[in-house]
């Protein structure tokens, strides 16, 4: 029977940039991938890359930034032998106009989910977003489903200690889906990938197991570099993802690291390495 | 010069319940309390429990419920001196006047008592007036130690109070704030164990039944039966009777909280 390890990530490129060697390593050994999307991926800014070698940044509505952003999704999941599901909850904020700016993010004006916004264009008024989500019944259950058709060994998914609250939505509705799941007979574990945020502590960076994938560290940054709109120069030295998976390696004794606290160990389950 | 404490609280009770002992503890060693309550409180049901010992739950609308926990998160503060002060980031979600569970999504109305265009709690990290109110908060009172929620929970709203205290305390520093800031752990044994370490503790052995007075007051709001039992534990862990437990996200030149 195939063997399957699932991952859920709140962006596109969020998978690839935090456990993309994990995933290039087990698929090699055989595992399938679940490669999960919990927003919409409606927001943020395209990074074009200019003839002089400058990088312009692009504000586009949420329908182009959707395409793009899914389409370099679908490239990373097709690297690792599989399509993305789109859960498709809301982000908290989109590239707006004149009309429903009422921020300003990443240094650009933007318009923000509060009390009394209009409806972004291809967001449905009765999907919960991302940062809700996870009390939502039928947003868990569908997760929960997936999770128990494909029967996962592990789940990965991003960590509560973050500088983003979109990922943390995402955290919580993978918990509280994982309990769901596991009430109904699923036996598979749950780890949190450590994104190293030290802003909140020491303490709160603290992993407990590591994957080695010293091997698949140069696949890796192959795998990040389809998402071309949110990383365009992920060959430049001092990279971040690539010194962090350095980082954690020597702290591991190897060359590279993904690093993970467990949540739940399941039952039965052989832990990743 | 007095020495200040500031604690940080998404919801009216979040202090008294996650480090009611350590105010009151530092209260009765002189230091000066201060009290910030992040969200508008429009949320939750009232819990009553009569004498005859049912328990009766009523869903005000957000207004009532506003005015309900507002007066007891100034009634509890009084009772150190403090008066809280309200940032009034709109929470996630609200009963209407029929009893009606709204949330917060794109298209949704703005509900009674909520002005337009405030950033919520789940976005006020982000808004940088938002985190400048707050500094300027941090900056005025000059606290020794900032203490809020940390990320061991489920509670998204818990969750971005914690961004929201760390990213103003990271704006004070760069203006030469010198304090500390320390999130308390709440607990949440879902998280992993890993997730649920401490740095510090303060023992409040002396201080167990005060705390409980002092979480009672928040009457709207049925008490987790499990507060005692968990800082009796941690108290265990810890080699005292009760504890409450942080971790140091911010050092500052503080001396620590025992």
């Amino acid at each position: 029977m195939k063997k399957f390890i699932m991952a859920v990530g709140a962006h596109a490129d969020d998978i690839e940039l935090n456990v993309g060697g994990t995933l290039l390593k087990y698929r090699d050994k055989g595992y399938g991938v679940v490669y999960v999307m919990a927003t919409n991926n409606m927001s943020g800014g395209w990074s074009k890359i200019q003839p002089d070698g400058s990088v312009k940044v692009e504000s586009h509505g949420t329908v182009v930034m959707m395409r793009q952003r899914k389409l370099e999704a679908a490239k990373g999941a097709a690297l690792l032998g599989t399509v993305p599901v789109h859960l498709d909850h809301p982000q908290r904020h989109y590239n707006g106009d004149e009309r429903t700016n009422n921020t300003v993010c990443w240094g650009r004006d933007c318009a923000e989910l509060r009390y009394g916004s209009p409806l972004p264009e291809g967001v449905s008024a009765d999907v919960p977003t991302i940062v809700t989500a996870h009390e939502d019944g039928r947003a868990c259950g569908v997760l929960a489903d997936l999770i128990l058709k494909h029967d996962p060994e592990w789940i990965l998914t991003h960590g509560l200690v973050q500088r983003d609250i979109e990922h943390m939505g995402t955290a919580l509705l993978v918990l509280k889906s994982y309990r769901r799941a596991v009430s109904t007979g699923y036996k598979g574990g749950l780890l949190f990938w450590v994104e190293g945020h030290r802003y909140l502590g020491a303490t709160n960076i603290k992993w407990d197991i590591y994957v080695d994938i010293t091997e698949y560290i140069e696949k890796k940054i192959d795998l990040i570099s389809v998402h071309e709109c949110q990383v365009p120069f992920p060959r430049k030295p001092g990279f971040s993802p690539r010194v962090v998976s350095e980082m954690n390696g020597k702290a591991a004794g190897c060359g590279a690291a993904e690093v993970y606290v467990i949540v739940s160990k399941g039952k039965g389950v052989i832990p990743l390495s | 010069m007095i020495k200040t404490i500031m604690f940080i609280g998404a919801h009216s009770g979040d202090i008294e319940v996650f480090a009611g002992g350590t105010v009151l503890k530092y209260f009765d060693e002189g230091y000066r309390i201060i009290y910030v309550i992040t969200t508008n409180n429009m949320s939750g049901v009232w819990t009553r429990c009569p004498l005859d010992g049912s328990i009766r739950v009523a869903k005000p609308g957000s207004l009532e419920m506003m005015r309900l926990r507002k007066s007891e998160a100034v009634a509890a503060a009084l009772k150190v001196a403090a008066c809280p002060v309200f940032l009034d980031h709109p929470q996630r979600n609200y009963n209407s006047r029929e009893g009606e569970l709204k949330e917060l999504r794109y298209g949704c109305g703005i509900p009674e008592g909520v002005a337009e265009n405030v950033p919520s709690i789940l976005t006020a990290h982000e808004n940088q007036e938002s985190r400048n109110e707050l500094k300027d908060i941090i900056l005025s009172n000059n606290p020794e130690w900032i203490v809020t929620h940390g990320v061991d929970n489920e509670q998204i709203e818990h969750l971005a109070t914690a961004l929201l205290a760390a990213k103003s305390y990271e704006d004070a520093v760069s203006d030469g704030y010198s304090g500390g800031l320390l999130l308390w752990q709440e607990g949440c044994w879902n998280t992993g164990a890993t997730n649920n370490l401490w740095d510090v503790f303060v023992d409040i052995s002396g201080y167990a039944d005060r705390k409980m007075e002092l979480v009672d007051m928040h009457v709207s709001r049925k008490v987790p039966h499990y507060v005692r039992e968990r800082n009796m534990d941690w108290g265990k862990k810890c080699g005292c009777g009760y504890a409450e437990i942080y971790i140091i996200a911010g050092h500052g030149n503080s001396q620590l909280l025992k």
